[in-house]
């Protein structure tokens, strides 16, 4: 027994610099920022000589500001539509390009892949030189018309932006995914004469599902985060209607210097989070089987 | 206990030897050695700002050897930024909160409120009413320093509001070349002739993504040209509804939407500052409301987008009144940068002495030759090198008829709502409705007590 404890003893502290490292950058500044949405706090202006604890107030005063209810929704609406584009069609693009051939496959590996290998501020640049109304390359094509995209349809153009920026990284996690699936599924499906649709219910969803749950996390957390497209898109405009949480967020805090309320709606962001994909997390359960279970077995169809 | 003892005995002389170094170098670094350090705006800035750093780098060397004669060893170090109005503000705020800022800044009149209020930026009015070149300085460019009765910068280069316009472009559609509109409605129909003439031109009035950048151009000129007031001096209150905002309004729905003669896509685009000097250089814009800083670093030789020949292609009019009774011929806005010093600065004294240097006359006369800006100036006319470049002597006349927007801790939160404004126009909402949001914008924001309406 004495030995044991001893044992733990000694364990617990060879952890204690990481436990110690660990409240140094995660927990410390997690407290710091809650405790900085309950204050007046300022980086400038008069505020920043008169802090005062404020408690609930600024929770309050956000979910009684119009400009916070439009960006939660907008925030909602961008996270789920990119999300599900994202995975739907990287799923697709996957299962189609499987079929083509190497060199076919590699040249739209490339093209896919294009907005996720190069830095973000290099895929905005190319992204505003695509879609700019005077000179972008759209504008100077006789066979489209040309479209305001940065203000009529700005929503869809940072959508288009993000869904280009991200569907690399998860096209080739599917494309990694269905070639880990053996061989003699597609052979039964084959002989079954399923067809593309069937074949997806019955061969890649049970294969790929814990694959395709942590694209959806992963996703979700990404388009709720979303931040430097936008702003460097459409800077939240025209008139809010891009604002996301992110955004507004940094306007309070880095424009209007308010940090206290600009934290307090990064915390409500970091709750949406936690409240959106907690439970999804934990009712699809992905890595609920124990190691060398079966990943699931072929499902006959008749 | 020997062993001891000798151990104590050694390690007591370590410590001892260890506080005597490093009170040398204390003392040594606080008697004789400074370091000023600048945060200014990099070489992509270009214009004035360029004028400005070049400046900077030819002074050092003779201010190093004057305070080495006092026994001072000054060095200089920059920290320098890209010309990004917005993330500079960001930076400097940071900076400043982290007790991180250099001792000497370049920044924007609107910032100065919200720096002054938190304690970050050095009270200059003793100093410079010790200074005798302070009285050389025009009014105008005092205005952009001054906060509460208190200066606490050096402006090192004007501008003013101004229509940019193509000489050439207008000469072919049936204009005279050297154009001057009496009133905002001349603008409009020197508009429409230019549209008649080029169907695809654009002529941009107000960019809208770039804080203070659209109420600069645009819409505080208009409600002052039709003469109302965007702040009541007296009241201390600002006005959020009136109808000379209006009549602002009005001028900006017939420009987008009524006579459209540009598209709202212009300012809307992620970059309309370097749309709209594009569009002027490549023929597909003829005239556009702008500032007198852009000719350096847009259309001169090493601009962004050089015009062929600068100086019969290019031309700048000052932004007129509405015309009405009783209202100025002229309302543009001027605006500057400014050099501060840090309040938490170690030798504020030598960062002044420095500043003194930068700011004397010869010096900004060629700050303003080389970097096509307004002088702060009176007596930079007196200077040969200010001659050289026409620009900033034929348009000096323009900072007689402007003003300088109010420098207050809450304009960020104005400026975003009169950019609301613009937007709720190019929306096509109207001009009723765009007032309407903006004066429940201004209620919601700043609260009943800090706005009031004129009738």
């Amino acid at each position: 027994m004495k030995r044991l404890r001893k044992k733990t003893a000694t364990g617990t502290l060879f952890q204690l610099p990481s436990y110690l490292i660990l409240s140094l950058i995660v927990f410390l500044p997690s407290f710091w920022a809650i405790f900085m949405s309950m204050t007046n706090y300022a980086i400038a202006g008069a505020n920043y000589n008169n802090l005062q604890f404020t408690f609930l107030s600024n929770y309050f005063r956000l979910f009684t500001d119009p400009e916070f209810g439009n960006s939660l929704l907008i925030t909602l609406e961008f996270a789920i539509i990119t999300t599900a584009v994202e995975v739907s069609l990287s799923l697709i693009l996957a299962i189609v390009i499987r079929g083509l051939n190497r060199i076919l496959q590699y040249l739209y590996y490339v093209v896919i892949l294009a907005g996720t290998i190069l830095p973000l501020s290099v895929s905005i640049y190319m992204f505003i030189n695509v879609f700019h109304f005077k000179y972008g390359i759209l504008a100077q094509t006789s066979f489209i018309p040309a479209v305001d995209w940065f203000s009529s349809y700005a929503f869809l153009t940072v959508i288009l932006c993000e869904i280009w920026v991200n569907i690399g990284w998860i096209f080739f996690l599917y494309v990694t995914s269905i070639d880990g699936v053996p061989l003699q599924y597609f052979e039964l499906a084959e002989l079954d004469s399923l067809d593309l649709i069937q074949k997806i219910k019955n061969v890649y969803f049970p294969q790929i599902k814990g694959v395709i749950i942590v694209t959806l996390l992963f996703g979700l957390i990404n388009g709720l985060q979303s931040f430097m497209i936008i702003m460097s898109l459409t800077n939240g405009g025209p008139r809010n209607l891009t604002e996301v949480i992110s955004l507004f967020a940094y306007k309070q805090a880095f424009k209007l210097f308010d940090f206290g309320y600009g934290t307090t709606a990064n915390m409500i962001l970091f709750l949406l989070i936690v409240v959106l994909l907690v439970p999804l997390n934990r009712s699809i359960n992905p890595f609920g089987r124990k190691g060398g279970e079966p990943r699931g077995e072929y499902q006959e169809t008749v | 206990m020997n062993k001891i003892r000798k151990y104590l005995i050694v390690s007591f002389a370590i410590v001892i030897t260890l506080a005597a170094f490093f009170a040398y170098l204390f003392f040594y670094n606080a008697n004789s050695s400074v370091t000023i350090k600048i945060l200014m705006y990099d070489q992509t800035s270009g214009g004035e700002i360029n004028a400005a750093y070049n400046n900077m780098i030819d002074s050092m060397p003779g201010f190093k050897e004057k305070m080495a004669v006092s026994g001072v060893n000054v060095s200089f170090a920059f920290d320098l930024i890209p010309p990004d109005d917005d993330a500079a503000r960001t930076k400097k705020a940071l900076d400043f909160s982290n007790n991180q800022a250099a001792d000497i800044l370049i920044m924007n009149p609107p910032e100065l409120a919200e720096f002054v209020e938190a304690g970050y930026v050095y009270d200059l009015t003793e100093k410079l009413r010790d200074w005798p070149d302070w009285a050389n300085y025009t009014d105008s460019a005092k205005a952009t320093v001054l906060y509460k009765n208190r200066y606490y910068g050096l402006p090192i280069g004007m501008y003013a509001s101004a229509i940019s316009y193509r000489k050439d472009l207008f000469e072919e559609a049936g204009l005279p070349s050297e154009w001057q509109p009496k009133n905002v409605s001349e603008i409009i129909s020197a508009a429409m002739i230019l549209k008649q003439r080029f169907p695809d031109m654009e002529m941009p009035v107000g960019c809208v993504h770039e804080i203070f950048s659209s109420t600069i151009e645009t819409v505080l000129p208009l409600i002052w040209g039709y003469g109302g007031e965007i702040y009541n001096q007296t009241s201390n209150k600002w006005i959020a509804k009136s109808p000379q905002i209006l009549e602002a309004a009005e001028w900006l729905d017939e420009v987008y939407n009524i006579k459209s003669i540009s598209l709202s896509s212009v300012p809307r685009n992620p970059n309309p500052w370097s749309t709209c000097v594009r569009m002027f250089a490549e023929n597909d814009c003829a005239m556009f409301m702008c500032t007198t800083s852009l000719e350096s670093w847009a259309w001169g030789p090493e601009g962004e987008f050089p015009l062929q020949d600068l100086r019969n292609q290019l031309g700048y009019a000052a932004f007129p009144g509405s015309g009405l009774p009783g209202t100025p011929a002229f309302s543009g806005m001027s605006d500057a940068y400014i050099l501060v010093i840090n309040n938490h600065c170690k030798n504020p004294t030598i960062a002044w002495d420095f500043l003194k240097l930068l700011n004397s006359g010869e010096k900004v006369a060629k700050i303003s030759e080389s970097g096509s800006v307004l002088s702060p100036r009176s007596d930079s006319i007196y200077y040969t090198n200010y001659s050289s470049n026409p620009f900033p002597k034929e348009l000096r006349w323009f900072l007689n008829y402007t003003r300088i927007y109010p420098i207050n801790e809450e304009y960020p939160i104005v400026d975003e709502l009169l950019q609301h404004l613009i937007e709720d126009i190019l929306d096509n909402l109207g001009p009723q409705k765009a007032l309407d949001n903006f004066y429940s914008g201004m209620r919601n924001r700043l609260g009943d007590s800090k706005i009031e309406i004129w009738q």
